[in-house]
């Protein structure tokens, strides 16, 4: 028989506490400016891993509402207006091929008259629900979760290095999903079981599969911290009590 | 004498996987996530399954918004209430914290079958009516506070089903999961 939480009040009151910090993070990062910075710097870490690995085209990704958007082709550095109204997203991806880009400077540098048209496509991704959201979620429940300092440090970086893994790895799906989708890129070359990979982990981006995709990330990293001992599941902070056997 | 590694391994495996039960039923909690997933993407589950749930939703929280005076017409699963309108779109029906709830009750090891069943009529009855709660909240706030519909929508109530199916099944499983008679 496992062992679980010693009463019912030790279970309601863990996830009142883990409700109640959750929403009071959410509500100071409402009320400053933390939630753009903190999508700022993700982008910032997104560009830095994918703004070149796909192939023939440049990506660059943009804090939707950020006044000092542009990027910078070639030694060109192109503006880009911040955007408002931009729903539920906070940032948009700029794809640029850089095939017909290269072949249209060929075509300036042979005539100074001719027109530079840059062949891109613009998407929208929400940096806040795939990264953020999740790693506030799995902070609330591993502060308020019964056990030692340490257990809970532990839980809080072993879960949100997860969560981040899980976030650029879904990020790179869309990338891919957007590629294979926008007629002016580049056409990449895939058999049809990656395409169906490809297509499931980037469908998965409800906003409901991401939260219950962390809770589950977070009992994974519980269980891991937590010692079987025949078959049992320590949930409290103390060690069980030796059994003693009497002759 | 002559047993090859291979054999020796599968044996180990099966030593640790009968030994521990629950190590066993993580991994097919875990397993029936990822195919409940997969099926959730399909044509089929979206026809027979997606559809039919919220169509129901929406009827039941329809006859209740009628019955306390605001009227209000149902298409498919589309509400409309005065200006406001809402669809009981995939994620906002509750399937699948229900799914995983279910199958967290049912694979547990060592519990009575008539306990489970407890559980899970308990569980998914709870999980309904939080849902229909959580339905006709979205609908008066997006008639009332418009501006609060997105929290409500997406902070608020996925948390907060999360965490009900979640502390649901540990309170089954504190009490009830291995009650006797």
């Amino acid at each position: 028989m496992p062992m679980h939480p010693n009463s019912n009040k030790t279970i309601l009151l863990f996830f009142g506490k883990s409700v109640v910090l959750y929403f009071l993070l959410l509500l100071i990062i409402r009320m400053t400016p933390l939630k753009e910075h903190f999508v700022l710097q993700m982008n910032h870490l997104l560009n830095s891993i994918y703004s070149d690995i796909l192939p023939k085209t440049k990506v660059f990704f943009h804090t939707a509402n950020n006044t000092k958007r542009s990027f910078a082709l070639d030694r060109a550095v192109l503006p880009c207006p911040p955007l408002s109204h931009f729903g539920e997203f906070d940032t948009q991806t700029i794809f640029v091929n850089t095939n017909h880009f290269s072949k249209q400077l060929e075509n300036r540098n042979n005539d100074p008259n001719f027109k530079l048209v840059i062949q891109n496509y613009k998407s929208r991704l929400s940096i806040w629900d795939i990264v953020w959201m999740p790693i506030i979620l799995v902070f609330s429940l591993s502060v308020c979760f019964p056990g030692s300092m340490k257990r809970r440090l532990k839980l809080i970086v072993g879960t949100s290095l997860t969560i981040l893994i899980i976030g650029l790895f879904r990020c790179y799906c869309i990338l891919l999903l957007e590629l294979l989708n926008a007629p002016v890129l580049e056409p990449l070359i895939l058999n049809n079981f990656f395409k169906n990979c490809i297509q499931f982990i980037a469908g998965l981006q409800g906003i409901e599969f991401i939260y219950i995709s962390s809770f589950v990330v977070w009992v994974i990293g519980v269980l891991i911290l937590t010692p079987f001992i025949n078959n049992r599941l320590i949930w409290n902070i103390n060690p069980p009590k030796k059994v003693l056997h009497h002759a | 004498m002559g047993q090859n590694k291979s054999s020796i391994a599968l044996v180990g495996a099966h030593d640790v996987f009968t030994k521990n039960k629950m190590l066993v039923y993580y991994i097919g909690v875990g397993l029936f996530i990822l195919l409940y997933y997969l099926f959730s993407t399909t044509q089929i589950y979206t026809q027979y399954i997606q559809f039919p749930v919220a169509k129901l939703f929406s009827f039941i929280s329809a006859q209740i918004l009628n019955f306390i005076g605001f009227p209000t017409l149902i298409d498919d699963n589309q509400l409309t209430t005065g200006v406001s309108s809402i669809s009981i779109a995939k994620g906002c029906d509750a399937i699948a914290v229900m799914m995983i709830y279910t199958a967290s009750v049912v694979m547990l090891p060592n519990s009575s079958f008539k306990n489970k069943m407890q559980g899970v009529w308990i569980g998914l009855a709870v999980l309904i009516f939080a849902n229909i709660i959580r339905i006709l909240s979205l609908v008066f706030c997006n008639i009332y506070r418009p501006e609060l519909f997105e929290f409500l929508h997406i902070d608020f109530w996925q948390i907060i089903f999360i965490f009900l199916g979640a502390s649901m099944f540990l309170i089954w499983l504190n009490k009830y999961a291995y009650a006797s008679k």
